[in-house]
């Protein structure tokens, strides 16, 4: 689970708590909190939910519909520099502002 | 209404050598999100030869108060009054700037810094606040457009975690 890691880093910096402290907690060690952090270990989810409490926080779980539009979208910008990511992003929110003109105009609006 | 053009403004304070972090979706963007956005938020550092920075390149930007969908309004500014405040929705001539100096969940300008990612835009160099923050931000302002973005964004930090562990 490596998002485990990741959910319990901004827990433990939304509870302004540093690895040490949330190690002493947890009952294990500072290196154990940054190894599980970096995506090195996959922690199940209780242990997740286990450290996110002790930071003060609860991790709400929910299933979605799949809808992986962004995903696509995303995947297709890997590559890209961040320039070429903004151009783009740019240019997009210009077409929105077109469009929407265009329909203001059609509509009378 | 002014073309949006984030990295303009960003060129305007770099120029007045503010200090400051990108946040929010344009920092995700330049990061891989896909989610379009037509303002960029700024995380200014709040000391006070900063401030008079920043002031004086809101100047140069025309920094007017957005006042949803009526006329802006002026924006009189100095580094005194930047300090005493917490947010700012602005409308510039390159389009709209947020400033705020402690997104939700973040303890402000040096809380960012420490993870921030510097890129070269233009020939300029900004900071952005890391995925992993930006996430964390959004997560507690748990509004709904934030919330929308969360599912991609945790996607993208889990997929920048993976491309840094070494290959075996």
């Amino acid at each position: 689970m490596v998002i485990g890691g990741e959910l319990v880093r901004e827990a433990r910096k939304r509870g302004a708590l540093t690895q040490r402290e949330l190690a002493e907690r947890a009952g294990t060690t500072q290196s154990g909190i940054a190894r599980l952090e970096s995506g090195r270990t996959s922690p199940p989810l209780e242990t997740v939910q286990r450290l996110i409490r002790l930071c003060g926080f609860e991790l709400l779980v929910e299933l979605a519909l799949f809808d992986d539009s962004d995903r696509v979208q995303a995947r297709d910008l890997r590559w890209s520099t961040p320039t070429q990511r903004l151009d783009l992003n740019e240019r997009s929110v210009r077409q929105a502002d077109e469009l929407r003109e265009a329909f203001l105009a059609a509509t009378g609006g | 209404m002014a073309d949006f053009d984030g990295t303009a403004i960003l060129q305007v304070l770099a120029r007045h050598q503010v200090h400051f972090v990108v946040i929010g979706g344009w920092a995700a963007v330049a990061q891989g999100s896909p989610i379009p956005t037509r303002d960029v938020d700024v995380v200014p550092e709040n000391e006070r030869a900063n401030l008079t920075r920043l002031s004086g390149a809101l100047r140069e930007l025309d920094a007017k108060v957005r006042n949803g969908d009526e006329d802006p309004l002026p924006f009189v500014h100095d580094a005194t009054s930047l300090a005493g405040s917490v947010f700012w929705n602005l409308t510039t001539t390159f389009g709209d700037l947020d400033l705020s100096f402690q997104p939700s969940g973040t303890q402000g300008y040096a809380d960012l810094r420490r993870d921030a990612i510097e890129v070269t835009l233009r020939g300029t160099p900004v900071l952005l606040a890391s995925l992993a923050d930006i996430v964390r931000s959004k997560e507690a302002a748990g509004r709904d457009k934030d919330r929308r973005a969360l599912p991609i964004l945790r996607e993208l930090v889990a997929q920048q975690l993976r491309d840094r562990r070494p290959k075996r």
